[in-house]
């Protein structure tokens, strides 16, 4: 049992570790954007383990299944979100390169 | 009662809004021009419908106030039970009544003369709007039921005369002039505040004293039935200061030494404005504020001397300065501001009714000779200076025969209107039973010899720009050849307004020596309550009115036991009763005094209208500057104005913009601006120092958060850390 939720919470910890990674080393959009959900996921896997470490037939807390959800929801609407600022991106210029978006700093 | 009076107010605020909203869309100058005057008839058929309804009620004592209920203006809830509490009422008494009926009737005959006057001008219907608002402002201010209610039409008059006098905006010195009115009623403004807010506190404090919680001590009704109950506990000094701030007020209003000043350069209006805002009503607002406050002015005789001295001496004043100057239009203001000061000489030797009285008659022929000058003008095609007119008379027969019935009015020629209300200021002042009588009688023959130089200088603007050799400039000549009469719109008005002129005066009163007995007054009974009549003081003393005066005579006993010998005092002090003597008598009695005075003053001013007839007529030159020669330095005082501006200019306009450019290169530039700046020196520096963070890397921003991300981690566990190393 305890295994389980350590072996979760190692793999959680490698994914996240990946994504930010990615993040960082990557230069388009989309593949960035795949390593943002890569973490998330990371942080409900993290959740639902840490829930099932916690859990107690007395207390029977669901906390941490519910935040997974939350989370699930809130990265949809990112991915809505992003998603229409890439495309607009993309008609904007045939070229997407995340080094080059950088108006503000203009 | 009386509901339909809001209909007054109502009828001129619609012809101002259809005019400033519309007028330009309308586009058409008769429309306009004639859907103002409209609207004024119609307010001036309802002030005859109340005056009629009012009449016809009968009214007795305390009932003569009606106050017409309108909303709830103002209600803030106080610390005790009692509230706050303003109406926008009306209040419909002997004074309003008075008031509204030549205020609309004057202004009715002075929009249709506009509709002619401005006919040429490009901005007649924004002429009209202010117009129309000007008459509502003003029938507000006469007819409020309450103090904010008077304040409101106050400043709403000033607003409309500042927007009037300026009308003519494109040129620098009209909006000079107006900017000056508007300053200078400034600090009367002041002055009235701090006079009403007494007022407040002291009748308020009263009122709660004595637990009448429905009273209000801004309401006028309540003030003047309540008014020598409080005005007896109230320390002598405080009451003398209301009444004296509350001076203040009406001196900036109505243009009363020493801010008079405002009054001569608002000539810089449309004429049509200068006949109906600074001669006949506005400018007398501040007469009527005094007869609307008169207890308060009655319970202090230093107060009461201190106005009589100050109109005395402006009238005097501004009768000096009106014997030099060359625009017709001067000539007036200054006369205005002459007259205004016998009206605030009535008021302070507490012949109220008289102030009133010489306030309607004044507005006839003043108004009158205004709107003459401005036919004048419009016939001389805008020329203003008496040296360049003359001879007049024989292509402007209506206007030449108003202005010399209006001029022989104002010189108080029996028997027109001006000789009844003057002489009974005169006899007022000769009869003023007071501490100050051997003071008074200086005033009376300081007001005889501003008789004797108003008859002088009207006859010299009336002649010398009627009569004599045509003086016409070149270039007039060249262009109009001759100057022509006005059309009917013009001459209609003026000859209403000189009919008025002749009869209003011996309408409205006769003295005891031409009716052989008693004096014939129906406009003293008639504003008995409100002018501080025998009747109105019984109320303000808190009788009831007209039973006491019945029962007791002239010795009632007022409910409050202790106010009874002053109000009693107070009804003896007044009226026209034959206990009264002069300072002097002639032929023995008062009767003959009082005739052979009238007769004296009549006799003066005929005199100087046929010596300035003599002097100004015939082979008459201003290029000789005979009078220049004969009085040099008094000719140049007079013409300059007693040098009154220059010295304002000097001591107060002067330091003050010295002051304030000091205080704007100091205080502004230096102080506010150098913290201003400052401050955003700062932030700038410091942002540039942490500017170089954002490198528009999205990968930096990434190793930033993480970094920030494992720093939280750290110190989250750092005692777990050191638990585990220890």
């Amino acid at each position: 049992m305890i295994d389980m939720v350590v072996n979760s919470v190692w793999l959680a910890g490698l994914m996240f570790a990946i994504g930010t990674l990615g993040v960082m080393i990557h230069r388009h959009p989309v593949i960035i954007f795949m390593c943002i959900e890569l973490m998330l996921n990371a942080a409900n896997l993290a959740l639902v383990a840490f829930n099932r470490h916690h859990f107690s037939p007395a207390w029977r807390t669901m906390d941490g299944q519910i935040y997974a959800f939350l989370i699930i929801v809130i990265a949809a609407a990112e991915v809505a979100v992003g998603l229409a600022i890439i495309v607009a991106l993309f008609k904007h210029r045939t070229r997407v390169d995340i080094d080059e978006i950088n108006f503000l700093k203009r | 009662m009386f509901g339909y009076a809001w209909l007054m107010i109502a009828f001129p605020l619609i012809g101002a809004a259809i005019n400033g909203f519309l007028g330009k869309k309308i586009n058409n100058k008769k429309i306009s021009g004639w859907l103002g005057t409209a609207m004024l008839a119609g307010s001036f058929a309802t002030a005859l419908a109340v005056f009629f309804d009012y009449q016809s009620r009968g009214l007795q004592g305390a009932e003569r106030f009606v106050e017409v209920p309108g909303w709830t203006w103002i209600a803030i809830q106080g610390m005790s039970e009692r509230y706050l509490h303003i109406d926008f009422a009306l209040l419909i008494d002997p004074l309003s009544v008075t008031m509204m009926l030549f205020i609309t009737g004057i202004s009715m005959l002075i929009h249709m003369y506009s509709t002619e006057y401005m006919s040429h001008d490009e901005g007649l219907p924004r002429f009209f709007t202010y117009l129309n608002l000007f008459v509502a402002m003003m029938l507000i201010l006469i007819l409020g039921a309450n103090i904010p209610m008077m304040f409101v039409g106050w400043e709403g008059v000033g607003l409309c005369s500042y927007l009037l006098i300026g009308f003519w905006y494109r040129n620098m010195e009209n909006a000079k002039c107006g900017m000056k009115a508007f300053i200078t009623n400034r600090v009367g403004d002041f002055g009235i505040l701090i006079g009403l807010f007494m007022i407040f506190q002291q009748f308020d404090a009263y009122f709660r004293m004595h637990g009448m919680t429905e009273a209000s001590a801004l309401d006028f009704k309540d003030i003047l039935l309540n008014a020598n109950a409080v005005l007896s506990v109230m320390s002598p000094a405080d009451a003398l200061f209301i009444a004296l701030f509350l001076f203040l007020g009406a001196c900036g209003k109505s243009a009363q030494f020493p801010l008079h000043i405002w009054l001569p350069d608002a000539m810089a209006g449309p004429t049509p404005v200068s006949a109906l805002i600074h001669a006949a009503t506005m400018v007398t607002s501040g007469v009527y504020m005094v007869t609307r406050l008169n207890p308060v002015f009655s319970a202090n005789e230093t107060s009461g001397f201190i106005v009589a001295c100050i109109g005395a001496g402006t009238a005097f004043m501004a009768a000096t300065i009106a014997l030099t100057q060359n625009d017709i239009k001067k000539v007036l203001a200054y006369s205005t501001v002459s007259q205004l000061g016998y009206m605030f000489l009535a008021c302070g030797v507490g012949a109220y009714w008289v102030a009133i009285f010489h306030v309607i008659t004044h507005a006839f022929f003043k108004a009158c000779l205004f709107l003459g000058s401005g036919s004048v003008i419009h016939g001389m095609h805008e020329e203003q200076d008496t040296r360049h007119m003359g001879g007049l008379a024989k292509y402007m027969p209506i206007t030449y025969w108003t202005f010399v019935i209006s001029t022989f009015a104002i010189a108080g020629i029996f028997p027109l209107a001006g000789f009844f209300s003057k002489d009974e200021i005169l006899w007022q002042v000769a009869i003023w039973d007071s501490q100050f009588k051997g003071a008074a009688s200086f005033l009376y023959w300081l007001a005889l010899f501003t008789a004797l130089m108003t008859a002088f200088y009207m006859g010299r603007v009336t002649w010398k720009t009627f009569l004599g050799k045509p003086r016409w400039t070149a270039e007039f000549k060249k262009k109009h050849h001759h100057p022509h009469e006005s059309h009917l719109p013009m001459t209609i008005p003026l000859m209403v307004l000189a009919t008025m002129a002749v009869i209003s005066g011996a309408i409205l009163f006769t003295p005891g020596w031409m009716t052989g007995g008693e004096p014939r007054e129906p406009l003293a009974h008639f504003l008995d309550v409100s002018a501080g009549g025998p009747e109105g003081l019984m109320l303000y003393a808190g009788g009831t009115g007209a039973m006491d005066a019945q029962i007791h005579g002239e010795h009632a006993e007022p409910a409050h036991g202790e106010d009874a010998g002053h109000g009693a005092e107070e009804a003896q002090g007044d009226g026209h009763a034959a206990h009264h003597e002069p300072f002097m008598l002639l032929g023995g009695s008062v009767t003959s005094t009082e005739m052979i005075m009238a007769f004296g003053s009549v006799l003066i001013a005929l005199i100087m209208l046929i010596l300035s007839n003599r002097r100004y007529t015939g082979d008459y030159d201003p290029k000789k500057k005979a009078a220049q020669k004969a009085f040099g330095p008094l000719y140049a005082f007079s013409y300059n104005k007693w040098y009154i501006d220059e010295i304002y200019n000097n001591i107060l306009v002067r330091p003050g913009v010295w002051l304030s450019s000091k205080a704007w290169q100091i205080f502004d530039v230096r102080l506010i601006d150098g913290i201003v700046n400052g401050v955003a020196k700062v932030l700038g520096a410091l942002g540039e120092l942490i500017r170089p963070v954002q490198t528009g890397f999205v990968r930096n921003y990434m190793l930033y958060l993480l970094a920030g991300a494992v720093m939280f981690m750290l110190i989250n566990m750092w005692s777990y850390l050191l638990g585990g190393a220890s």
